[in-house]
Formats: structure tokens, C-alpha cells, sequence
């Protein structure tokens, strides 16, 4: 499938009945996925597990080859491919291990020699990038010395060094302040603004809503569905309700908590709202006549009331849980198949 | 792009895998260690060899079987297993992603540890052996240059040989323990069978005697060196095989 919201329309990645069983452990990363991404686009990968994602990654940068199915990066074949390609990818790996006996700005120039960048542009570069992710300050310091987030950042410049086309990043603001996750943002946005293509395997929802067009969930290898943001939303049908209201929150939320056996499913908290979710069966004049209930019983004033849009992370588990269900069921018909048919050929065999 | 700015790019990630490599290496606190060990004991072998006479030509002998050997043995055996293990995220994750080849890689880190083991042998065995010789009395110097250059070479391929073997242990995938004792393992079983042949006698006397002859340049073993040099070439290009087929 090719998202829609595709810029350019040339493909970067394209991949088709890929499937990868992990040596060592014979564990199924990938199984027959099939997955097109386009120049410009940033593409969330989440899922059930990460062995998947990294595992494509891996694939992508050609340190692990594929057991079946073709991988083409910028049109060509993973397997053959030059390892020149490299240096249109960048890479922010999850787990960082850095040698410890440099320092950030040796480390850097020693990944853009690497890269075979020129000393005068790598510098340029570096600067820029530091002065984005306030990095700047910690250039000259032993990598022994920096904290976990900043050798994540100077992972991150590094992985820009080289002015990649593709960038493949695994959890950016895992362990980040909120200020440096803003950067990321603002970089990450930047970079495809240029038609850059960006992927992103995290289990960061929130920063993968505020970054990402376009969501690929894995579930057992496979991907389970791939869209926009809105679509995926689209595929919970738990309809939901936002209620802002003044009075005691903590009254408000027992009368929820004894209202949760009359069709409210769960409910969430957010900065002045409340979002309730309702049992599908429900009408909406029994939704309504059950917080009406609430807000008389938690002696609370209703100010606000609208449809809330559907909570990612649960529409992301459904579809998860869903497609594992589907799973099961087929593979229990097919058992079933296969005992009918066992049991047919004995009986033919007695007759 | 004219043939030598060609060749220049062909051999540039080569020497940046190198260079970082020999860097990396050299600051290592426990190979700085080893490094530190072997000048005191080069100073205590060439002190000795000065005051006794009848050891004047037998420090460099004494030097190369009991310091030299046991700790080059030690420092491959902390450098070697961990060089292609596949756990090495620095290698897998910011490197060999970064348009290296996995050939480039292979040959600048062997490259890297070679260089440091023959520059550092190097300096000890000349060092030690022109020291000894310059203290010594004339008359129990009897020394050959050109006995002591092969002794250097039958070092540096015994040197060779033992990293190939861990090499390609450590690039077939196998964690860093296993690696190390499997390399034991198949050391103790050729020296039991190499003695029990009789291809080496384990009398010290004799292993020095026959060291000591080849350093005056009484002994000729360019067959078994260049059958041992072979065979660690092998070896190398095995490891390498393993290398670039695995997965990281």
C-alpha cells in the first residue's frame, strides 16, 4: 500500500513478501510483509513487539539478509546493493554503545570521516546541529561524561552528518527532556520538509501523533494495518465522549467507577477533560441519561460536552488484539481442516 | 576523477577503520597495563643479561619465552574475541551502517591489531636485544642481527597464527567467553599432542637452547614458517568468510 499522503511519489523503500526468522533464536521477525514507503513521508512503525522493527531495520542497512521476499532501498536490491548506499541512511539505534575514551566532538569527526565528509562541511554541520538540540556545550566533553540523553543526541547529530535522505530512527526521545523531545520534533519536521523520508520505530504514541502522517502496526511479524492517523482512529468503534466539567474531580470519578458497570468501558483524565468510553451497544440517550446520572450524583456542573476522537494507543491495541483473534480462529479452522480430512482418510481406508 | 585521487578513495575507509581502530586499541587501560608490565621486565631481562656474563646472548631468549609470548598471548586474547563479536553495537550500529563495507572493516581492524602487535614487538625485541648487547662484555657477545631478525619473524608469525585461530572464532558468532575457551581448548590439545608426538620437547632448557640457537642464527625454519604463515592466511580468509555472511 503507498500512504496517501505522499509527497513526491518516488519510492524509497519497497518491499514485498518480506519474511526473516531471527538465527539463534529461529523467532519470526517478519513474516510476508509487504510495505511501500515514499520519498518525503514519515512513517511511526509500532507493534507488539520490537524484535520486528529493528529487525526491518537491520534489513534496510543490510546487516541482517532476508530469508524470502525482496527488500529494494532507493531501487535497489538489499542483498547486492553497494554499501556506498549507507550514505544516503541515517541511523539512531535504540541500545547506544560509543567508544568512552573519546570525546563527543572526536566521536563526530570521526563518523564524518567515516561517512567521507570534508572536515570544513562536517564542522558546519555539526555546529547547526548542536545548536539545534542544545548540544553545544557538551562538544569538547569525555562521552564517558555525558548522561544517557545526551549521547542519545549526539548519536542523533551523528546520524546526521552526512546529510542522509533516509532517516531510520528507534525510540529518538527515549530518555529526552521535554525540551530536547521538542527538538527532535522540530528537527525531524525540518528534514522532511526538505522530501526527506523519515521512519520511526517507537512505543511513543503521543510523539509518534505529533511527528508521523502515517502509523504501520506489527503484530507476530506481520503487519497487522498501515494508514494515516486518522484512519487508524477510524478503526475503533468505541464511541467516546469528552466532558469538561467544574466541581470535585474525585466525586466526578466514583460516580464513574460505579457507573463502570452500567456501559462505561474506561475513562481517562486529561488536563480539563474527562474522556468517557462508552459500550458500542449503547444508544446515545442512554450514554447521555448515564452522565447526566454522574454529573447530578458527583453534585458537579457540566460546562462542555462533545465526541472525543478515539485514543490511538487503544485503537492501535484493537487492531493488535483483533488481528491476533483472526489469527487464531483461522489457524484453529485449519486444524479442524486438517483432523476432518485425517479422519475422512481413515474412514475411506477402513471402507 | 583522475587514477590517484581513485585509489586515494579505495583506500581511504581502509585507513579510517584503522586509525580509529590503532587509537582504540592504544588507550586501552589494560593493554596499557601489559605495556607497562613489559617495560619493567624488559629492564629487569636487560639488567641481568648485563651483569651475568653467560647470559649475554640469552636475555632476548629469556625475554621473548616468558615475557613476550605469555603477554602478546594475553593481549590477544583480551583484543581478538571481542573484535568481530556480534554484540559490538559500536561496529553493527555506527559503523559498518555508515557506507563501510564489511570487507573494510574486516581488513582496517586486522590491520589495526596487526600493526599494534609488530610495532610493539618490535620495539621490545630490538630494545631488549641492543640494549644487552651494548652492556655486555665483548667477549660473551655473540649475538647475530641477522639470527635475532628471524627469531623476530618466527614471533611475529607464532603471533599471526594464534590471532588467526582467535579470529576466526570470534568471527563465526561465538560470544566472547566461548570464543576464549574454545581457543584454550584446542591450545592445550595441540601442545598435549605436539608433546606426546615429540614435535616439542618441554624441557625449558631445550626450548631456550633451540630459541637461543636461532637467535645467533645457527637454526634454519623458513619451511615451518612459511607453512605456519600459510595457514594462518587461511585462517584469516576464513574468518572473513564467516564475517561477511553473518547477521548483526
Amino acid at each position: 500500500m503507498v500512504f496517501a499522503e505522499s509527497k513526491s511519489g518516488s519510492i524509497i523503500l519497497d518491499i514485498e513478501n518480506l519474511t526473516k526468522i531471527v538465527r539463534g533464536t529461529h523467532r519470526v521477525a517478519l513474516s510476508d510483509v509487504t510495505l511501500k514507503v515514499e520519498a518525503g513521508q514519515v512513517l511511526g512503525l509500532v507493534g507488539d513487539n520490537r524484535t520486528s522493527r529493528a529487525t526491518l531495520f537491520r534489513l534496510i542497512l543490510g546487516l541482517q539478509t532476508p530469508d524470502s521476499g525482496s527488500l529494494r532501498i532507493f531501487g535497489q536490491d538489499c542483498v547486492s546493493k553497494s554499501p556506498k548506499l549507507n550514505n544516503r541512511i541515517g541511523f539512531l539505534p535504540e541500545n547506544i554503545e560509543l567508544k568512552k575514551n573519546i570525546s563527543a566532538i572526536q566521536y563526530l569527526k570521526l563518523i564524518a570521516g567515516l561517512s567521507g565528509i570534508q572536515e570544513e562541511v562536517a564542522a558546519t554541520r555539526i555546529a547547526k546541529y548542536s545548536e539545534v538540540l542544545h548540544f553545544g556545550d557538551y562538544l569538547g566533553t569525555s562521552i564517558r561524561k555525558l548522561s544517557k540523553s545526551e549521547r542519545r543526541c549526539l548519536v542523533f547529530i551523528g546520524s546526521l552528518i552526512h546529510d542522509p535522505e533516509l532517516l531510520l530512527l528507534e525510540e529518538p526521545v527515549k530518555d529526552l527532556s521535554l525540551v530536547m523531545r521538542k527538538a527532535v520534533r522540530r528537527l525531524i519536521a525540518d528534514f522532511s520538509a526538505k522530501g526527506n523520508t523519515v521512519i520511526i520505530s517507537s512505543d511513543d504514541l503521543p510523539f509518534l501523533e505529533q511527528v508521523t502522517g502515517d502509523l504501520a502496526i506489527f503484530a507476530e511479524g506481520h503487519i497487522a494495518f498501515e494508514g494515516s492517523l486518522a484512519s487508524i482512529r477510524d478503526t475503533r468503534d468505541i464511541p467516546a465522549l469528552s466532558v469538561s466539567f467544574s466541581g470535585s474531580a474525585d466525586k466526578f470519578e466514583n460516580e464513574l467507577r460505579i457507573e463502570a458497570n452500567r456501559g462505561i468501558l474506561s475513562y481517562r483524565f486529561a488536563t480539563d477533560t474527562c474522556d468517557i468510553y462508552f459500550d458500542p451497544e449503547m444508544f446515545l440517550s442512554e450514554r447521555l441519561r448515564v452522565l447526566l446520572a454522574i454529573i447530578e450524583n458527583s453534585e458537579t456542573v457540566l460546562l462542555d460536552l462533545r465526541p472525543s476522537a478515539a485514543d490511538l494507543g487503544d485503537a492501535v491495541d484493537g487492531i493488535v488484539d483483533k488481528f491476533r483473534e483472526t489469527r487464531v480462529s483461522k489457524l484453529v479452522g485449519l486444524r479442524q481442516a486438517v483432523e476432518q480430512r485425517a479422519l475422512d482418510y481413515s474412514e475411506a481406508d477402513l471402507n | 576523477m583522475n587514477s590517484s585521487a581513485r585509489m586515494q578513495e579505495v583506500i581511504k575507509p581502509y585507513l579510517y577503520v584503522s586509525l580509529s581502530e590503532l587509537r582504540e586499541i592504544v588507550v586501552k587501560p589494560s593493554l596499557l597495563l601489559g605495556f607497562l608490565v613489559q617495560i619493567i621486565l624488559s629492564v629487569f631481562f636487560v639488567t641481568v643479561g648485563a651483569i651475568d656474563q653467560w647470559m649475554t646472548s640469552e636475555p632476548i631468549s629469556w625475554f621473548v619465552i616468558l615475557v613476550l609470548g605469555p603477554l602478546a598471548l594475553i593481549r590477544m586474547v583480551i583484543l581478538i574475541p571481542v573484535a568481530f563479536r556480534s554484540t559490538d553495537r559500536f561496529m553493527t550500529d555506527l559503523i559498518l551502517v555508515r557506507g563501510i563495507s564489511r570487507l573494510e572493516y574486516f581488513v582496517g581492524k586486522i590491520a589495526a591489531i596487526n600493526t599494534y602487535f609488530v610495532l610493539e614487538s618490535l620495539i621490545f625485541v630490538f630494545g631488549v636485544a641492543y640494549f644487552s648487547i651494548a652492556f655486555s662484555a665483548p667477549e660473551a657477545n655473540d649475538t647475530s642481527w641477522v639470527g635475532l631478525s628471524c627469531a623476530y619473524i618466527i614471533v611475529l608469525v607464532g603471533f599471526g597464527f594464534v590471532g588467526s585461530v582467535l579470529s576466526v572464532l570470534s568471527a563465526s558468532g561465538l560470544s566472547t567467553v566461548r570464543t576464549v575457551l574454545i581457543f584454550f581448548l584446542i591450545l592445550v590439545t595441540v601442545l598435549l599432542f605436539s608433546v606426546l608426538v615429540g614435535f616439542i620437547n618441554v624441557l625449558p632448557e631445550n626450548i631456550f637452547r633451540s630459541y637461543g640457537d636461532t637467535v645467533r642464527g645457527l637454526t634454519d625454519l623458513s619451511f615451518s614458517l612459511m607453512l605456519l604463515f600459510f595457514v594462518s592466511l587461511a585462517n584469516v580468509t576464513a574468518a572473513y568468510a564467516f564475517f561477511a555472511r553473518r547477521d548483526f
